[in-house]
């Protein structure tokens, strides 16, 4: 096991080099650049000298170069040149990762047990009133955009009703000041969550080995709870992952619609002003996330289900 | 079965402490520190910051060192807690003057006719936030920051010359370009001649009047020198200074005293500061809010003093007894690439050129955006005098604007058919780029592609290439390496409203990032003259001739560019506030920082 996880660590890494190395010569490539805006009132003197500053007046490759020197030597991701002037780029993402996986995590925590619930609920009442409710719901929180959950919630549960701040706001409780942005995000992975369990209860639950569990003596819902359930969790594990990252890309612009000062927000800025060590910054954070999310679930596969075991060899 | 029990209790004690720690906040705000004691429904944080004026943000402050702000997203904020020499005061009878702020009065001018050598006395009551004495030496220290030459602080140029060319602050800012001389700081046009006089000296003539305008420029203001030093790196290469709350030193009107990054900045009353008998809040409060449609239900949930009103808007409110609105401040042109080579370098034929500008239909277009038809260059809030008389209200200014805002589509025909012929061309097919997020772009763009196409006939086709924002202003920009990195654009700017020459500098040959070839030399000559003339100095109708000229050769000579409207600027003020000044102040904006609330 040990081995396997230090195997799957090894790969992330790689994948974390090919994402960066890709990410900076797209980000260098792309039209724009640190003077956008400002080149109106410099002279072509300090223009120069202020691309030679930050090395851009070099060759794409070398500056490739000198950026894996500084991290290699150094570990110096670089500062902000545009969003948060002359902040190292660590200094900036630890400042607001806490909230953007408050809201990821706080999402998950409610999209997976209402998804099971809601998932469970639908396939033991399969085909009745409350799977054709469950499954319109579902339609519907996976067609529509977080976003567009968020500006809907913004619009009615805070503006018209007056239920929750419209922006975060830190002089209130924080449950209080992200429940609406945590509710957006909750939709989707809600409804994933609920379709993929209908699916695999429903097959579960007509299985040979919940005949011989009623026939053992046990009631419907122990049978289902204590055999059906846990067996179509395995493969519902599998679209947490997925449901997680889903997440953190609505996060990207459900933080900006209720200002939340987290992550989201400002990748989508760095992105659009050419903040270029803020965006890779924020693009090997949200790799590494990705992977490590992976990563977790392949081991909690062992955890759920005791029969599978992780990197055994094929003659183990 | 015990074991397994245990296990389970374990797992479940787990879930129940990632969950605690998760509603708890697992790391808190950002920054600040929230009270958190609001209670029982109540969503909104209304209670607090009673008294203060509240307004937004439409993104989160890059920095507080006014030095390095490129994109002004923190300018209310640092010109409010920042001191410069000069600064907009109300003068109780609903206008404001430029005063002295750090300085006591005017500068001295000490060489006579030369008019190069100007002293400056300031203040000995005025205080840092700590209660630290202000002096010579900390203005000494600011413009010397500003014009560090290895720092190269993007505002420093205009610390250098933007009003004003001190003498040698542009060669010592830009020292350590190839090819360039070193400079030393004694060399420099500023200097400190007692603990609380300094002088100035500039390279041209200057008069009183510009170089107070220099002194109120941020670029100019001052930087604490203990604090600024304490945020060097561990290898003095990078500066901090400004990125947080401690990192930063107020010393003007308000205090900043709250940072909660991205989300709330708060600035409250100075006792210190010089004009403080005339603050009447006790502080301001910034949100960040960056959409407007949030923004405006903030201010009809009472959240926000004040909100802009997008052009969608502003008809809901015009008799809206909160409705307030400002001279436009943006323009929006359709830029003609006249070194393009397409098309065998029609857009360089004059008589194309008029055809665009005479087959646009700016009455229209402008309708679609509540906004005013423009066929000028200068707009209408640029003023040429103290007392706020409009560039656009001269009489000789708005002689040689063209009827019907310039729309003669039969003219238009003829000068067309008349480039196409010229050019040997059949059939033509032109691409403009706009900024695919700019509500205002788009509109100009998808009219002009069907009007254009219904006066000049079939032969004519204009496609659509919307962009992201800065993608269409590499392309832009892009001319002066590659001809023919684009053929049309459209694109707004903002010229400084009290500097009549500062729209025209775009048009001067040799300008290094201009938007689009020009030269003519006659243009530069009266801009020459304009700018660094002894006549246009002292004169300041000899001057409004210079750019009436300027602007009759740039339009309606050459047809280097196409206006086509200025966007309207209003917003809604909560009726409640009494503003100091009438009328929005050229320079000092409508002064929200000496307003007050009224209750009746």
């Amino acid at each position: 096991m040990a081995k396997y996880i230090l195997k799957r660590i090894a790969g992330i890494f790689i994948v974390l080099f090919v994402v960066m190395t890709a990410a900076f010569f797209m980000m260098r490539l792309m039209p724009g650049g640190i003077l956008d805006g400002v080149e109106e009132n410099l002279s072509a003197d300090m223009r120069d000298l202020i691309y030679a500053k930050y090395n851009m007046d070099k060759p794409i490759w070398e500056q490739y170069l000198l950026f894996l020197k500084g991290i290699v030597t150094e570990w110096d991701w670089g500062v902000s040149l545009k969003l948060y002037v002359n902040v190292s780029v660590w200094d900036i993402l630890a400042e607001r990762i806490p909230i953007t996986l408050y809201l990821g995590f706080l999402s998950l925590l409610i999209s997976v047990p209402i998804g099971i619930a809601f998932g469970t609920l639908a396939a033991l009442k399969k085909n009745g009133i409350v799977d054709h409710a469950v499954s319109f719901l579902v339609v519907l929180f996976i067609s529509i955009p977080s976003f567009v959950m968020a500006t809907g919630l913004q619009y009615f549960v805070a503006y018209k009703w007056g239920w929750f701040p419209l922006i975060y706001d830190d002089s209130l409780p924080r449950i209080t000041t992200t429940f609406l942005p945590v509710l957006a995000l909750s939709f989707s992975p809600i409804a994933t969550i609920t379709r993929y369990l209908r699916a695999e209860l429903s097959e579960s639950l007509n299985s040979d080995y919940m005949l011989l569990a009623r026939t053992k003596g046990l009631t419907r819902v122990q049978a289902t709870m204590r055999h059906a359930l846990r067996n179509s969790l395995v493969p519902v594990v599998n679209v947490i992952v997925p449901a997680f990252i889903s997440i953190m890309g609505g996060s990207l612009v459900v933080e900006s619609i209720f200002g939340i000062p987290g992550l989201g927000g400002i990748t989508v800025r760095s992105i659009n002003v050419a903040d270029y060590s803020v965006t890779l910054a924020s693009l090997i954070y949200y790799t590494l996330i990705s992977l490590a999310a992976i990563l977790l679930v392949d081991i909690s596969y062992g955890l759920i289900d005791p029969r599978i075991r992780m990197g055994g060899s094929k003659d183990a | 079965m015990k074991h397994t029990s245990k296990k389970r209790k374990t797992r479940f004690m787990c879930m129940l402490l990632l969950l605690a720690l998760l509603l708890s906040g697992c790391g808190g705000s950002p920054s600040g520190d929230g009270n958190g004691d609001n209670e029982g429904g109540n969503t909104s944080a209304e209670g607090d910051y009673e008294g203060y004026y509240k307004t937004y943000l439409t993104a989160s402050i890059a920095t507080m060192n006014f030095l390095t702000d490129a994109d002004g997203t923190s300018t209310e904020l640092y010109s409010r807690s920042g001191l410069r020499l000069y600064n907009y005061v109300p003068d109780g009878n609903g206008g404001a003057s430029l005063e002295g702020e750090l300085a006591v009065s005017d500068p001295v001018c000490l060489d006579g006719d030369a008019g190069t050598t100007w002293e400056i006395t300031l203040r000995e009551n005025a205080k840092w936030q700590n209660g630290d004495a202000i002096t010579a030496d900390d203005f000494i220290f600011s413009m010397q920051t500003a014009l560090d030459p290895e720092q190269l602080y993007t505002e420093g140029s205009k610390a250098a010359n933007g009003l004003v060319e001190i003498q040698n602050a542009a060669a010592y800012l830009e020292q350590y370009a190839p090819g360039n001389s070193p400079v030393s700081w004694e060399d420099v046009g500023i200097k400190k001649t007692g603990d609380y006089t300094i002088q100035i000296i500039t390279e041209y003539k200057t008069n009183a009047e510009k170089i107070k305008q220099h002194f109120n420029m941020p670029s100019t203001m001052l930087v604490h020198q203990a604090t600024y030093e304490s945020c060097w790196d561990s290898s003095h290469a990078v500066n901090s200074y400004g990125s947080s709350l401690d990192k930063y030193m107020s010393c003007g009107e308000y205090i900043l005293t709250e940072w909660v990054t991205d989300s709330k900045y708060v600035l409250e009353k100075n006792p210190d500061y010089v004009h403080a008998d005339l603050i009447k809040l006790p502080g301001i409060v910034y949100r960040v809010v960056a959409d407007n449609n949030t923004a405006l239900e903030l201010f009809l949930q009472g959240e926000l003093t004040q909100v802009a009103l997008g052009s969608a808007e502003i008809e809901n409110y015009l008799q809206d007894p909160r409705y307030m609105s400002d001279p436009p401040l943006q323009q929006l042109n359709v830029l003609i690439n006249n070194r393009n080579t397409d098309n065998n370098g029609i857009l360089n034929n004059l008589n194309f050129r008029k055809a665009l500008f005479y087959a646009t239909d700016r009455e229209s277009i402008a309708a679609l955006r509540n906004a005013i038809p423009a066929t000028y260059i200068l707009g209408t809030k640029m003023i040429v005098d103290e007392s706020g008389t409009t560039f656009r209200s001269l009489e000789s200014s708005s002689a040689y604007l063209p009827e019907n805002y310039g729309y003669d589509p039969e003219y238009a025909k003829e000068c067309y058919d008349l480039a196409m012929e010229e050019c040997g061309l059949t059939s033509l097919n032109l691409t403009v780029i706009f900024s695919e997020s700019s509500p205002n772009q788009r509109p100009i763009a998808e009219y002009i592609q069907t009007s254009w196409k219904e006066i000049f006939g079939d032969s004519f086709t204009l496609t659509l290439d919307p962009k992201p924002t800065t993608v269409a202003y590499s392309q832009r920009k892009g001319w002066t390496s590659n001809p023919n990195s684009y053929e049309l654009a459209i694109e707004g700017y903002v010229p400084v409203d009290n500097i009549l020459t500062d729209a025209l500098k775009f048009y001067t040959t040799g300008y290094p990032n201009a938007n689009e070839y020009n030269n003519n030399e006659r243009v530069d000559a009266l801009y020459q003259e304009a700018v660094y003339g002894e006549q246009a100095l002292n004169d300041n109708d000899y001057l409004i001739s210079l750019v009436q000229q300027m602007e009759q050769i740039l339009i309606y000579e050459d047809y280097i560019t196409c206006p086509v409207f200025e966007i309207p600027n209003a917003w809604l003020l909560d009726e409640h506030v009494q503003l100091p000044v009438t009328e929005r102040v050229p320079g000092g904006g409508w002064m929200t920082d000496y307003a007050e609330f009224v209750t009746e």
